[in-house]
């Protein structure tokens, strides 16, 4: 079921009714996809479970140039103020093929393969979750932890992320009510929806992915009710987090740096006909940057996404706007380590993806789902120029029989205003294997 | 309150409240000060440069056409006369960094010559928390024949890929437009302001040009001081020294207060003793203000006032509740005046009875015990007296020695 899930979101259960609400929830995979609580009808287990899954997301990556964007000569302090260090993304996670380890950067940086210009093997990502829930499926225990192999310029380095922790609670049978505390994924947008290896039809994440697809530590609730009339549900998803909804190299979800919690959420609207799917929906996020520790200096994101599903086709697309204060004390405190300066900083931008998932009639492979993204990013500190990227991502997924998905995927980054032109486009495979 | 009774919706309120109510804010407030700020503060009408508190008075000025007008503030430096403008303050900042700056350039010969009336590109901008007026030059080699470059931005110059020479240091602080010394004049050759105390022609002059700032559609005035006046680090942090600021200590009614004394110049561990080619000196740009609190028998000799200069600065020392002894009329000892001395009055009581004597006497050094040096501070003060300030500052010289500070033009033809 994991896997049908991860092929194409289109072929979720339309409408589904309250009274399968209750069955179904028994059944999630875990994902703690409360936009999707429902994949599928499976018989209610006859008591308590516990379920442990996981992946192995072996890759292959050969990034052009550096494996960076950064070009020799640039001497800027901060390094990654002036380019996008983001864009020569290799995996599922956002990891980069390398970063600048020159030149001192302020913490907007993401994660490093270190494998800079030269292809390599990599295993992207082992994950294990471990999933208990009652009989009922009223009440859910789930946990994911990560390790991420790593050889950098400080030699080897595995880290270990506990990527979700949470429990779930469905206080009421007859309706679609979640409440769940811990670290689960983000409420904002939809992209994390496709964190994981194994549910991104492609292998790496949008440009703006690092603001809206990290896991958050707190208290949310969800909640949806039916319009069958209309074929139709609305939905409403809230939080309140440690932290914003970036990823984890960007701000922290382990502790509240100010004492004050990030509100966010997101109201959706579905139209579930039998062979059409239209969902909608706005997101909002507001509170405290949580690199610093003054209170007073916030973050703001708001955001709009829309998915339709038709005949395997598969139209998704998501517009974020992200603005933050400038701090008020020389320091910037992100999980990289202690930085400089919590600038003024501004982004908006979007992604939008078409993808087309083909049932092949043999059992060896069951499926291929060719597709392309666009993605667009402006972005600008304080002070420094404002950076417009561009990205085009275009690539293949195969499921192969029950439990590997193997993917290939060329990304096009083009640098149009602000940052040099810099040779960083990434050729990746991703092949992952499901137990 | 009954607990029990409240509802879920005032229960997740309060817990919202509760959490809101713990934040704490312990770290001081941390702010750079630019002369963009310091103009649209006096526009405002501001008496203080916030959120320093410094007074403007003394250091900056807006002239008749409404421009940024910087003070020459007298100073000492290893007990000669100097002087210095001050164009940028951190506060509660660890480190500045220099960032670089292209200056378009031909290669002749061997030499790289800088293209006349090519601007610079500066890499940050002023409302940066990384921008410093701190630049390492890096010369962009236009290849022979090809035509001098219009680049206004950090991209259009590494796009080119043509040659980036590193050149030296470069003090330049962007500056709104007008920008200039007090009292300096645009003559085909610059004419720089008196000596604010001692009334010579002792100060240096600045240079006035322009340049793009990336991301900045319109040139951008800039105040240069020139090359080689400051050091740097191998990580790009500039090295600081110390800048002892006199004030008069705080007393039961009130807080320290600024004394209007000259500073004086120390020397920070980066620094090299006395290593200053042709009176430039490489060291004392970057200061981290400490200062040094006085009892109110403190202060200076004064002759009697000449200037309004001199009357405007007495004042302020005696505002402060520090001494201000006047002289002996007909003493004729400008090297003595306005020197920051412990005891004000009995260091003037003792110039008055060496100059009156016949012939004249030297000055008992016991009685006049200066505090113009870094030495004399660190010898005549105890360690308690001297605080180190969260606040840094760059000041240049343009008096050093008791001489002009030269602006030598980078190289031969060079837009700043």
């Amino acid at each position: 079921m994991r896997r049908r899930a991860a092929v194409a979101i289109a072929l979720l259960c339309a409408c589904p009714s309250r009274a399968l609400w209750a069955q179904a929830v028994a059944t999630q995979t875990g994902d703690a996809n409360d936009d999707e609580p429902v994949q599928g009808y499976s018989p209610t287990p006859a008591g308590p479970t516990v379920v442990t899954a996981g992946y192995v997301d072996v890759g292959f990556a050969d990034a052009q140039g550096n494996g960076t964007s950064w070009v020799p000569g640039d001497t800027r302090v901060p390094n990654d103020y002036g380019v996008d260090a983001f864009a020569p993304a290799v995996n599922s996670r956002g990891d980069v093929a390398s970063t600048n380890a020159n030149a001192a950067n302020n913490g907007f940086v993401p994660r490093s393969v270190g494998i800079g210009g030269r292809p390599s093997f990599l295993l992207n990502t082992i994950s294990a979750d471990l999933r208990a829930s009652n009989a009922n499926g009223s009440y859910l225990v789930f946990v994911r932890a990560q390790a991420m192999p790593r050889f950098l310029a400080t030699g080897e380095q595995t880290q270990v992320l506990i990527e979700q922790a949470f429990a779930r609670v469905i206080p009421f049978a007859s309706h679609e009510f979640a409440l769940t505390i811990g670290k689960a994924d983000a409420v904002f947008g939809i992209e994390y929806l496709d964190n994981q290896a194994t549910l991104r039809t492609g292998i790496t994440p949008s440009l703006m992915a690092r603001y809206t697809t990290g896991t958050q530590l707190g208290a949310k609730a969800f909640y949806r009710t039916q319009l069958p009339r209309l074929w139709s549900a609305l939905s409403i998803n809230v939080a309140a987090t440690n932290g914003p909804t970036f990823i984890e190299a960007l701000q922290t979800q382990s502790a509240s740096l100010t004492g004050r919690p990030v509100l966010s959420g997101r109201a959706g609207y579905e139209l579930n006909l039998p062979r059409f799917q239209l969902k909608l929906g706005v997101s909002a996020l507001q509170g405290p940057r949580n690199d610093q520790r003054q209170s007073a200096k916030g973050m703001r994101l708001w955001g709009a996404d829309a998915r339709l599903y038709v005949a395997g086709l598969s139209l998704s697309g998501e517009y974020v706007d992200v603005q933050e204060d400038d701090g008020d004390a020389a320091e910037k405190l992100t999980p990289l380590g202690p930085r400089f300066w919590a600038s003024e900083f501004e982004a908006r931008g979007f992604w939008a993806q078409a993808a087309w998932s083909i049932a092949l009639p043999w059992r060896w492979l069951e499926r291929a789902t060719p597709y392309v993204r666009l993605g667009y990013r402006r972005a600008r500190f304080e002070g420094f120029p404002q950076l417009d990227v561009a990205r085009l991502t275009t690539g293949v997924r195969f499921d192969l029989a029950e439990s590997v998905v193997v993917k290939g995927e060329w990304l096009f980054n083009q640098e149009r205003r602000g940052a040099p032109n810099v040779a960083n486009d990434v050729r990746a495979i991703s092949v992952v294997f499901i137990w | 309150m009954n607990l029990r009774a409240m509802s879920l919706p005032l229960w997740a309120a309060t817990l919202v409240a509760m959490v809101g109510c713990t934040s704490t804010n312990d770290r001081p407030t941390a702010a750079w000060v630019t002369l963009f700020n310091i103009k649209d503060q006096l526009v405002a009408g501001s008496a203080v440069v916030e959120p320093l508190g410094l007074p403007m008075k003394g250091r900056y000025r807006l002239s008749m056409e409404n421009n940024l007008s910087l003070d020459v503030i007298p100073a000492f430096d290893d007990g000669e006369p100097a002087a210095y403008v001050t164009t940028e303050y951190w506060q509660g900042f660890s480190d500045v960094w220099v960032q670089p700056m292209y200056v378009m350039a031909q290669e002749m010969k061997g030499v790289i010559q800088p293209i006349s009336g090519a601007l610079p590109v500066f890499s940050v901008g002023a409302d940066s928390a990384f921008y410093s007026p701190y630049w390492r030059v890096f010369f962009v080699v236009v290849p022979p024949g090809a035509p001098t470059p219009d680049f206004r931005t950090t991209r259009a110059v590494l796009d080119s890929g043509y040659p980036l020479v590193a050149g030296p240091g470069r003090l330049c602080s962007l500056a709104p437009s007008g920008t200039d010394l007090t009292g300096q004049l645009r003559l085909p050759t610059p004419v720089p302001p008196l000596h604010p105390l001692l009334g010579t022609n002792i100060v240096g002059g600045v240079g006035v040009g322009a340049g793009w700032v990336d991301g900045i559609s319109q040139p951008v005035s800039v105040v240069s001081f020139g090359d080689d006046r400051f050091t740097f680090a191998a990580n790009g942090v500039v090295n600081e020294d110390p800048l002892y600021v006199f004030r008069h200590q705080a007393t039961a009614l009130s807080g320290p207060k600024l004394g209007g004394l000259p500073s004086v110049g120390g020397r920070g561990p980066a620094a090299q003793s006395g290593s200053a080619p042709n009176n430039r000196p490489s060291f004392g740009s970057y200061w981290r203000l400490h200062f040094v609190d006085l009892p109110s028998t403190a202060g200076v000799v004064v002759p009697q006032p000449s200037t309004a200069a001199q009357t405007a600065r007495i004042a302020t020392i005696m505002e402060s509740g520090l001494t201000a002894a006047e002289a002996s009329p007909g003493v004729q000892a400008p090297h003595l005046f306005f020197r920051p001395v412990l005891d004000a009055a009995a260091c003037a009581a003792a110039i008055n009875l060496a100059f009156n004597a016949a012939p004249a006497q030297p000055i008992p050094a016991t009685v006049c015990r200066f505090l113009d040096s870094e030495a004399h501070i660190q010898e005549r003060l105890p360690p308690a007296k001297v605080v180190r300030s969260e606040i840094t500052a760059t000041c240049p010289f343009v008096t050093y020695q008791g001489q002009p500070v030269p602006l030598l033009a980078p190289a031969p033809g060079a837009p700043l």
